[in-house]
């Protein structure tokens, strides 16, 4: 049996092998810091503020209700009442801007911003990111339930000083206190985050608010951030500059704003604005650690060729020399915009992990990223034939579903029925795992 | 850019660490020396921006190490299905797919550890650094550091000798065969 230095002596061996991968030049690393900088520097009201930590807090509190939605619609609705009831102020007008370059235009029912008692203007505390979110310090009442909307530099980026938490809390992401971490207990507690670019964090919290609720808010924010702006978005909802995902308290003893299920979550129709709409078994040993969360709506283009050749485009960036990489990067921009009105098709992207349910055990997490749409309209995606590393197919319900066991990724696809076709996939390997769960889904 | 002050030393440091950080990377991320490659450039250039405080570091490469492992993930988060065509235009490109040299091996076997296991393992044993610079380094109480390397090496152990009683075996055969 190999001892420490075996397994040591090992190890060199297998990097002794390695080809080193052709270092960057100078230049190139260079330009990455211009471009980090770049998605930093947000423009308030034509004054250029180099930040490194932008938080903008909403502070919405009862009003009265507009009508049977149990959300507010906002830029469908009337939002000026005639007079005030229960001695809460008149809703302002929305979508309101809570910054310049930063628009809610959903709230639930009974949310209206607070304004600021003695300028009679939106608050709008700007933090650094050193400065602690308490509730106390906003000086907020705890019972006032309410919600908060950070945009924030994404904490996980690289702080010298050593991020507080690094955990695997939230697949990977790292979460800056909040004021859950200094208030009692609050049940039906949720947080939301959205991942804007590289850089930017969009967060969304309330102590009595449902996970559902939030990312409805998240989504009708309207963003005017640099990152943004370089995708050609303007809103968060637009997946070509964010990716959502969810996420309960939980873990720091506070009730999850949905009981996990270890065994199965409820069927719903598919709703791009929904929980997930089916539900998922669980293997021996593993329980859900978050709620599926969508990560991403993605358009494909449904022309093959063009698939292709993007494809092609793309891949040719990776393989060229560094001189030849902005030739290459030009030529797969030049490919993208002629072939931008090509015919396409939408899928939406769930994140799930899959965790031991004994802390104690060394079962290692699974990260599935499961796609739904009509993705078979992509031929070329999902033609068994034209792949030769699908290891075999099985057939389920009648359907046949490809198989696959790469060396970083396992997946398996299936249409479960016209116009809804799924994609489950792992970078982590498991093809036993992925394999079982995906048989397990039901829609 | 040009070198300043702040900046006095990054080169060669970044010229002394590329490799074995993206070694250690190619080891994290199961052998995908691309991801590593990527993720890597990314740690350097946040080591670059910050480097008046990085540069002061007891060991900015396993800073810089910890930095990647999320650049990377974020990557990794990133739309598997764009990936996958990626893989497949690779592929056909390649033609029939040649053996993996042996190192692949070991870096899925390493893939394999639950991912504090495989960071220790990493930073321990490829970029050499003591169990309390890689307690700082992590974020982690020493002796969470020391138990996390002892379950790792039993799980190594197993997993590069699975067969520990049949005489025929040894070290190097059952870490090269396949």
């Amino acid at each position: 049996m190999p001892d420490e230095a075996a397994i040591q002596s090992r190890i060199h061996e297998a990097t002794d092998e390695m080809t080193v991968p052709p270092r960057p030049e100078l230049g190139e690393i260079e330009q990455r810091v211009i471009r980090r900088a770049r998605i930093r520097r947000i423009e308030f009201g034509g004054v250029t503020a180099s930040l490194v930590c932008i938080a903008v807090l909403a502070i919405l509190i009862a009003r009265p209700s507009f009508g049977s939605d149990p959300g507010l619609d906002v830029a469908a609705t009337d939002t000026a009442p005639s007079s005030t009831t229960n001695g809460t102020q008149p809703a302002p007008p929305l979508p309101f801007p809570l910054d310049e370059g930063i628009e809610v235009g959903w709230l639930p029912q009974g949310y209206a911003i607070r304004l600021d008692e003695r300028t009679n203007v939106p608050d709008r505390p700007i933090f650094t990111r050193d400065q602690a979110f308490t509730l106390n310090g906003l000086g907020l009442d705890e019972d006032s339930a309410p919600i908060l909307i950070q945009v924030v530099e994404a904490p996980d980026v690289g702080d010298p000083s050593g991020d507080p938490q690094p955990s695997e809390v939230g697949n990977g992401t790292i979460y800056v206190d909040g004021p859950f971490s200094t208030g009692g207990e609050m049940p039906g507690a949720s947080r939301v985050e959205f991942h804007v670019g590289d850089d930017i964090e969009v967060v969304v919290m309330g102590n009595q608010l449902s996970t559902e609720e939030a990312i409805r808010i998240a989504e009708s924010l309207q963003l005017d951030i640099p990152a943004c702006i370089d995708a050609g978005q303007v809103s968060i909802s637009n997946p070509a500059c964010a990716a959502a995902k969810e996420w309960s308290p939980e873990d720091r003893g506070y009730p999850a704003a949905h009981e996990t299920s270890t065994t199965a979550l409820p069927s719903e129709p598919l709703d791009p604005d929904g929980r997930f709409p089916g539900s998922i078994h669980m293997p021996d040993g593993y329980r859900l650690s978050d709620m599926p969360a969508r990560s991403s709506t993605v358009t494909y283009t449904v022309d093959p060729d063009i698939t292709r050749q993007r494809a092609e485009a793309q891949q040719a960036i990776v393989d060229a020399e560094p001189e030849d990489r902005p030739r290459a990067q030009a030529n797969y921009e030049s490919i993208m915009t002629d072939t931008a009105s090509s015919p396409t098709v939408t899928v939406d992207e769930w994140t799930v992990r899959l965790e031991s349910n004994d802390d104690r055990s060394s079962l290692p997490a699974l990260d599935l990223t499961i796609t739904l749409g009509d993705i078979y309209a992509e031929p070329f995606l999902f033609d068994p034939a034209g792949d030769s590393r699908i290891s075999h197919t099985i057939v389920r319900d009648g359907r046949t579903a490809m198989v696959a066991d790469l060396s970083t990724l396992s997946y398996l696809a299936w249409q479960e029925r016209p116009g809804l076709s799924v994609f489950v996939a792992s970078d982590d390997g498991a093809p036993a795992l992925v394999r079982e769960v995906a048989e397990s889904l039901s829609f | 850019m040009t070198e300043s002050p702040a900046h006095s030393g990054f080169d060669e440091w970044f010229r002394a660490a590329w490799p074995d950080l993206t070694r250690s990377l190619t080891l994290t991320f199961r052998g995908n020396s691309e991801l590593a490659a990527e993720a890597a450039a990314e740690a350097c250039s946040v080591a670059l921006a910050k480097w008046g405080e990085v540069g002061e570091f007891a060991n900015p490469t396993g800073w810089a190490y910890t930095v990647a492992l999320r650049a990377g993930r974020r990557i990794q988060r990133r739309s598997v299905l764009d990936r996958r065509l990626r893989e497949k235009i690779s592929a056909t490109a390649r033609g029939a797919a040649d053996p993996p040299p042996a190192w692949v091996e070991i870096a899925e076997i390493i893939g394999d550890l639950p991912s504090r296991q495989r960071d220790v393992v990493v930073l321990r044993y490829v970029l050499q650094m003591t169990q309390r610079d890689i307690a700082d380094v992590l974020g982690l109480a020493p002796g969470s550091v020391a138990a996390s390397l002892n379950q790792a090496r039993t799980r190594l152990r197993a997993l590069l000798d699975p067969n520990p009683f049949d005489p025929s075996t040894n070290d190097e055969e059952t870490t090269h065969a396949r």
